[in-house]
């Protein structure tokens, strides 16, 4: 074996000299930084088509609870989202016409950092490009980030939709639930722009469905901890 | 539940109740050259450097492709164990090779026998503040990685990243020059307009100690 530095260094004797002054020395080998899948998607979760055909549209939303979880979606810690994933379902070419058409053409999506506000006002404070989603129908796929998204502890990640996508999934218990950024008034208004997009960087997350989930997860890494300061 | 609308799908459910979701998982992520718990860097025992250098992993046991990409995709954070260094052997490293500890993950395409290019480069990370630890570090600007191009380590001062007193069938290579392989004087790191170099080094029974998150980029349906 002969590493660079190890050679002149031996010669040296100072790698001797340190052997003997440490020797027993367990290494403190702490793990720190972690990556975390942000509501990691079961293999079962998709998006509901072709059957019970159904679509998240002009809107953002992020998954409020799966079940008694209300913290999937929320970082665990300071650090950066990496990469995406979707669980898409797969409309028929007649669904899918019907959602092109309805809700201003091809589907796509993006992920957003979205940094809680006072009761459910939400702000957009990082955002992920625009993903077309329509060459991918059927698969559970992941976007890696070429920007990675800065996120911290507490934030939620959400889904931005401008036209549509096929990522709901339906029939769920009644505690799992998502919220939208649609107006308190309108919940139900599929067809207004509600989606933080350009400009438009906050709403008030009024809008909850139940027993849907929005089938996106995302990929953390934690920042590494701050030096000690000496 | 309050259906949005956009549960409007209603009209096309009729259309194709039957047809079943082909629900295939594409992209996933994977660690590249992945430490396992037993993966130490040799300080403060039997303690040695990297130096002045870029290298890449060329064999871990029997593997050969543990630090080559499995497809086309990104590398979104790395990871390295570094020894702790006894203040009296940090002293030396700096007075040798520089204050600061520091390293950056690369990308290396592979040419012509031993030839390898830097493709895409992680800024330098500053290390000292982190010996002792297996520390991750999320890149904001992940880096682009083709199919079969290698993950190096670049290290222009020092880096505690050296596990020794492995078999002989793991082993690492290095940018220096067939002529000195164990001349950790001069400059070999791949740096500014230095991209390309020979790894003709090899040095056998040792392993370095970082590894990479990468993420395949999606496949598309066949049309």
């Amino acid at each position: 074996m002969g590493p660079g530095t190890a050679a002149s260094l031996r010669r040296a004797g100072m790698v001797i000299a340190a052997t003997a002054l440490a020797a027993a020395c367990a290494l403190p080998a702490v793990a720190s930084a972690k990556r975390v899948e942000i509501g990691a998607l079961a293999d079962e979760v998709r998006g509901s088509c072709p059957d019970s055909c159904q679509a998240v549209t002009r809107s953002t939303g992020y998954q409020a609870k799966v079940g008694p979880d209300r913290e999937l979606y929320r970082a665990p810690a300071d650090g950066r989202i990496v990469a995406w994933s979707i669980g898409l379902g797969k409309p028929g070419p007649k669904q899918t016409k019907f959602f092109e058409e309805r809700y201003g053409g091809a589907a796509q999506a993006a992920i957003v950092v979205l940094d809680p506000g006072k009761k459910l006002a939400r702000t957009v404070v990082a955002k992920a490009p625009l993903q077309p989603l329509a060459e991918y129908f059927g698969q559970s796929v992941q976007f890696p980030l070429t920007r990675t998204l800065r996120v911290r502890k507490g934030q939620y990640i959400g889904l931005t939709v401008p036209t549509w996508a096929p990522a709901l999934q339906i029939g769920l218990p009644s505690d799992t639930s998502w919220r939208s950024s649609r107006a308190k008034t309108g919940c139900l208004d599929t067809t207004t722009q509600f989606a933080l997009l350009g400009t438009r960087t906050l709403a008030t997350f009024n809008c909850l469905y139940k027993t849907a989930r929005l089938t996106y997860s995302a990929t953390f890494i934690s920042s590494p901890p701050k030096p000690k300061e000496k | 539940m309050r259906r949005p609308a956009a549960a409007t799908g209603l009209v096309a459910l009729t259309l194709s109740l039957c047809v079943a979701i082909s629900a295939t998982a594409t992209a996933k992520v994977t660690e590249m050259g992945e430490l396992a718990a037993d993966v130490r860097a040799g300080c403060p025992d039997a303690c040695q450097a990297l130096a002045r250098v870029t290298g890449y992993q060329a064999k871990v046991g029997p593997e050969r492709s543990l630090y080559q990409a499995p497809a086309d995709g990104r590398i979104v954070a790395w990871t390295i164990t570094l020894g702790d260094p006894i203040t009296r052997d940090t002293a030396a490293f700096q007075k040798r090779f520089g204050e600061v500890s520091q390293a950056a993950i690369v990308v290396l395409d592979a040419g012509e026998k031993l030839s390898r290019t830097v493709v895409a480069k992680a800024p330098l990370q500053a290390l000292n503040d982190y010996f002792g630890q297996t520390i991750q570090f999320p890149l904001v600007d992940s880096l682009a990685i083709k199919k079969g191009q290698y993950i190096a380590l670049t290290v222009p001062t020092w880096a505690p990243a050296l596990q020794v007193g492995l078999g002989p069938d793991t082993s690492w290579r290095s940018s220096r020059d067939a002529k000195g392989c164990l001349d950790t004087a001069p400059q070999f790191a791949l740096l500014g307009k230095r991209t390309s170099a020979l790894f003709r080094c090899l040095y056998k029974g040792v392993r370095l100690t970082y590894s990479a998150t990468f993420v395949s980029n999606p496949t598309p349906n066949p049309k």
